[in-house]
């Protein structure tokens, strides 16, 4: 794990980006996951060769849906972008149904704390923050709507996170009321001080740790733009 | 059995409008147990409160340690108020501080000054630089996971901080006096001051008691190095012996603070030290526009006097010990393997095996069902106005939420 400096933002985003493909791979809704990779220059490539943004641009096409790519490379690999580009319009449309339902939820859950692993893998404060709790595993959940999102340190010796089921056993849970508390969360209306406090979320298990990605996840939320 | 809560939810979603979080810091809900204890209370009489309501509850966590004599206890209650009348805060101090002064002088035997303030953290921050006013030392070494309060030096949080902050500030893990003596050798010279509680009482994990020989090597080290010794008694001051917890663990410290027990509610701090940083004390600016608070002050000289004249730290251990073994013996019953960790006055429960905290979460809901306010992640407190009588009406209860937990960790 390295300290990636003011680039884990687009990092984080770029991230989120891969998580989500590969979510969507698991439920067969795309053909490939988009793997991303930090580049010279200032450049990150999305699903391979190809598609390829400078980080502003990046952080500008989540934001707004949409961003001009570097052009010399998606022109020498012209099949490979234009699925790459399908794959990201994929994603967005479960972002902009108006509908809170369980895949804008989960995917925006996963988003949320893919980027939150970007930060906690390299920025020297969180790395720092986290470094304790290796063997600890966060479940997420979303009361009565089968979402379940798991922040574990992977066998890689990265923060990770995944869905489903589980083989390992939280040491930490933390659970939302309902799908439209989990949304609001996504987009920046929890108050984390209020909200256990008022029933929207269930904790238990190692609360300084829930508090510690937590903490994170908001830093992230500040600073990361958001397709929601 | 379900409490009532509306009130204190309406209070609630109030406070959540006009204050940042609702309730904020230690005694934040989601600090404890959210749902189920109680967000305000409404009054307290010796080791009962009421909440908002009205639903009593018999308390462990004494206002999380702030009482030790007994909710409005009356006899300090009283004293207070007869200052009260005169007036709490002046122009200048009043001659209750002069008094208070004395009274903690003479009863923690290597004190010969003392001076006041309103919370811990205000003079364990001051603490520390008196030390480096001394020894003109920039280092401070504490215990990892230590509590000391809030300013961004010490302070459990995340937020609000920079990297200087805590650039000079060492931590070694409690008991590890390899490490220490390995800290010190590197920074030779460079240490102002060690910082430490009188035994290990951290939140979220079981206390721990200094190994046979800690405190000594600790005092062997600080007097090698030239370091500070400064006790942090805050929490567990008056609790463990009147004359301060060094007396329990045999040693001397040269600053030692002073907050929670010693006004038994009433808002005020006190760091005593030995007359040879009387000098250094006096070039470190230290005040606030009610720190002279004379009813705090003269509470604190009834609670003090109360302490002593009533062998209090021996009450409540003995009370404590009482609770603890009954309680263990309890859990025993249902071969729940429950142990009470720290001194048994201020005991930290803890099952062993349960690392993560969930057992100790359900038992304490269940209890906070029962109008028992046990923490599940903060130490207990026993204060001198439990009685046996309402120990063993807890230890009931609690025998009850134990058979309830086995019930559903079996279903």
């Amino acid at each position: 794990m390295k300290d990636l400096g003011n680039r884990v933002i687009a990092y984080a985003a770029a991230l989120s980006i891969q998580a989500l493909s590969v979510e969507l791979l698991k439920r067969e809704k795309v053909t490939r996951r988009l793997k991303v990779r930090l580049l010279n220059d200032g450049l990150v490539e999305v699903g391979g060769p190809g598609l390829c943004f400078k980080e502003t641009k990046l952080l500008k096409a989540v934001a707004s849906g949409f961003a001009v790519p570097q052009l010399l490379p998606l022109v020498l690999n012209f099949k490979n972008s234009l699925e790459s580009i399908f794959i990201l319009l994929q994603i967005r449309k479960f972002f902009s149904n108006k509908e809170v339902n369980f895949d804008k939820v989960s995917l925006g859950l996963i988003a949320g704390l893919a980027g939150t692993a970007a930060f906690a893998n390299h920025n020297l404060h969180y790395i720092e923050l986290l470094k304790e709790h290796k063997d600890e595993v966060v479940l997420f959940n979303v009361a009565n709507s089968g979402i379940e999102i798991w922040f574990y340190f992977s066998s890689d010796d990265f923060w990770t996170v995944d869905s489903g089921e589980f083989s390992l056993n939280p040491t930490s849970v933390f659970t939302f009321k309902d799908l439209s508390v989990a949304h609001g969360a996504i987009i920046g209306w929890f108050d984390h001080l209020a909200g256990p406090a008022i029933g929207d979320v269930q904790i238990s298990g190692n609360l300084p740790l829930l508090d510690k990605v937590g903490y994170i996840s908001r830093k992230v939320q500040q600073q990361v733009p958001s397709m929601l | 059995m379900s409490l009532k809560h509306d009130k204190s939810d309406n209070l609630f979603a109030r406070a959540m409008n006009v204050i940042p979080g609702g309730i904020y810091g230690h005694v934040a809900p989601v600090a404890g147990l959210p749902m189920h204890l109680p967000k305000y209370i409404q009054e307290a009489s010796g080791c009962r409160f009421i909440d908002v309501d009205g639903n009593e509850w018999i308390d462990f966590m004494c206002g999380f340690g702030a009482i030790l004599h007994g909710y409005s206890n009356p006899e300090i209650d009283n004293f207070a108020n007869v200052q009260r009348n005169k007036g709490s805060v002046f122009n200048q101090p009043s001659p209750v501080m002069v008094e208070l002064a004395e009274s903690l002088t003479s009863k923690i035997d290597f004190a010969d000054w003392a001076v006041f303030a309103k919370n811990g953290s205000d003079l364990t921050t001051w603490a520390i630089r008196v030390a480096r006013e001394y020894t003109q030392r920039p280092f401070v070494v504490k215990a990892k996971g230590a509590y000391h309060g809030v300013d961004a030096w010490c302070d459990p949080g995340f937020g609000g901080r920079i990297d200087d902050d805590r650039s000079k500030i060492l931590e070694f893990p409690w008991n590890d006096l390899d490490y220490l003596k390995s800290l010190l050798k590197t920074y030779s010279k460079q240490v102002s001051a060690i910082i430490l509680t009188p035994y290990h009482h951290a939140a979220f994990a079981p206390s721990i008691m200094p190994a046979e020989g800690f405190w000594s090597e600790i005092e062997k080290e600080c007097q090698k190095n030239g370091i500070i010794l400064i006790l942090d008694d805050v929490r567990v001051g008056g609790r463990l012996n009147d004359g301060g917890s060094h007396r329990y663990f045999n040693f001397t410290p040269d600053l030692s603070i002073y907050s929670k027990a010693l006004g038994n509610g009433y808002t005020i701090s006190a760091c005593t030290g030995k007359k040879f940083l009387m000098n250094a004390s006096k070039e470190v600016f230290l005040t606030g526009s009610c720190w002279n608070d004379a009813v705090a002050m003269s509470a604190a000289l009834k609670s003090l006097e109360i302490s002593h004249r009533d062998q209090v730290a021996e009450s409540i251990k003995n009370k404590g010990e009482y609770f603890c073994k009954g309680l263990c013996a309890r859990a025993k019953k249902y071969n729940l393997p429950l142990f009470m960790t720290g001194p048994s006055s201020m005991p930290y429960p803890w099952f062993e095996g349960d690392e993560n905290l969930f057992r100790i979460q359900k038992f304490c809901k269940i209890a906070a069902g029962k109008g028992l306010y046990f923490h599940p992640h903060h130490n207990w407190f026993i204060s001198n106005s439990h009685s046996i009588v309402d120990l063993d009406l807890a230890l009931d209860l609690a025998d009850e939420a134990m058979c309830e937990l086995i019930q559903i960790e079996n279903s």
